[in-house]
């Protein structure tokens, strides 16, 4: 996971990203579409709304720009009040901290997710909301972007994989005839 | 030298040890055991210092310039092992990045001083070179080692963040920003505060000493005033080349964070 977020680097063999190879000097555009959510959330410590626009004073988000009303649909299709976005983040659960870290790479439409244990340290209601604003931006990206996760809940794969693959002894196997490239 | 100068025998120092020995005696008395360290710290210092003034008088009486230029890169190469011994976190090549960034600093603005500003003749002349480069270093030290420790233990400690920076698409740059101001931050800190505070709670060393000589005090605080400007530039441009320095070695081109190269000493 942390090596296809380019995080670190391949033992051997090499990424492609749409067909291109990926090459190590477009590391930072690499990366701002491929986005990476970890187990545990990390967040500046500033607003919710600060954690949100912040990404737009990145190099890579030049041309972007912060879209409050995009933000505040993600907010109802987790019933979360637009108010929301005026808590400081230190003020969140660890569930919501971890929402907000969706929201801040999901407004960016990134063509792949990459979720590395998204909801495992967090309660089944949170877990579902999480899976829900998961699911809320597959529709209102029409499914043109992927996202790979990582689980140990055996019924939460079954709500949100298509293909599965299974990591046992660092062996990639996979639920269906197609080979895995990932 | 002035008429009105006290010179001090030897024994006139003994009475002035003794004053120590009643710090001795307190800390036998409360338990504190810092008895043994007091004595070896009062040796050391004396020895030191005795050694110090044996070597400053040849080098006054002997005059030749690789003299002193030699006496000035023995105190560079202390000041560069002293910078870095500080830090609890290590990474390969951090004993030339300290070196590195005290040396050059120093030097540049101690030539900017004394042979810009002060104008010496010849320009090795060791009564001001030594003493001056001495403090500007002093100084520069204490920025370097502190910029160091800080900015290698906020790596190590916001490793999480500065992932997350770059797994927003951020450049090693972009993520390394924050964590290198609080650290050039941290390096000035003494210098800025000690700046703040001169004269009113501080007299400072190379002032009194100068009136203590006889000097007018005129003349005294304008040297003083120089050398602050001078330790003040050379401990912030120190700062700002370390932690670039520090920038090269633990990000790579392609903006990964070398996070492994950050390691605890032994």
């Amino acid at each position: 996971m942390r090596t296809l977020a380019l995080l670190d680097k391949p033992d051997s063999g090499e990424l492609t990203l749409r067909g291109r190879t990926v090459s190590q000097s477009d590391s930072s555009r690499y990366r701002a579409q491929v986005a990476y959510i970890r187990q545990r959330p990390v967040l500046l410590h500033t607003s919710v709304e600060g954690n949100l626009t912040f990404p737009f004073g990145l190099a890579v988000n030049r041309d972007k720009k912060y879209d409050r009303q995009k933000i505040e649909r993600f907010l109802q299709a987790i019933d979360r009040p637009s108010s929301f976005l005026d808590k400081a983040s230190g003020a969140l659960s660890g569930g919501e901290m971890q929402l907000v870290c969706l929201l801040r790479v999901l407004q960016l439409d990134p063509c792949l997710l990459l979720l590395d244990e998204p909801t495992s340290a967090l309660d089944e209601a949170t877990a579902q909301l999480v899976e829900k604003l998961i699911d809320h931006w597959m529709t209102m990206n029409r499914h043109e972007s992927a996202t790979l996760w990582i689980s140990h809940d055996e019924q939460q794969k079954a709500r949100v994989g298509e293909r599965v693959w299974l990591m046992e002894n660092g062996h990639l196997s996979t639920d269906d005839s197609e080979g895995a490239h990932a | 030298m002035n008429p009105e100068y006290m010179e001090i025998s030897v024994g006139e120092i003994g009475l002035a040890a003794l004053l120590i020995l009643a710090n001795g005696l307190i800390s036998v008395f409360l338990k504190l055991k810092l008895e043994k360290q007091l004595l070896i710290a009062s040796i050391r210092m004396v020895v030191q210092l005795f050694a110090i003034g044996l070597i400053l008088k040849w080098v006054f009486a002997a005059d030749k310039w690789y003299i002193v230029l030699a006496i000035m890169a023995v105190m560079t190469v202390i000041a560069g092992l002293a910078a870095r011994n500080r830090s609890r976190i290590r990474y390969q090549g951090m004993q030339f990045d300290a070196l590195f960034s005290i040396w050059i600093p120093s030097w540049l603005t101690m030539g900017i001083g004394l042979v810009l500003i002060l104008r010496i003749e010849p320009w090795y002349s060791p009564q001001y070179v030594i003493p001056v480069l001495g403090m500007i270093m002093g100084n520069t030290l204490t920025g370097v080692s502190l910029g160091l420790d800080r900015i290698t233990n906020e790596l190590t400690q916001k490793r999480d963040h500065v992932e997350m920076m770059l797994s927003l698409g951020a450049s090693g740059w972009e993520a390394y920003r924050e964590p290198a101001q609080n650290a050039v931050r941290a390096g000035m800190m003494p210098t800025i505060n000690s700046m703040m505070v001169i004269g009113l709670v501080s007299l400072p060393g190379m002032m009194t000493g100068q009136i203590l000589a006889g000097q007018d005090p005129e003349q005294a605080i304008r040297y003083q005033i120089l050398l602050m400007f001078l330790l003040t530039a050379s401990s912030g441009i120190a700062c700002v080349l370390a932690v670039l320095l520090v920038f090269r070695r633990v990000f790579s081109p392609q903006n990964n964070f070398l996070y492994w190269k950050l390691h605890e000493s032994a």
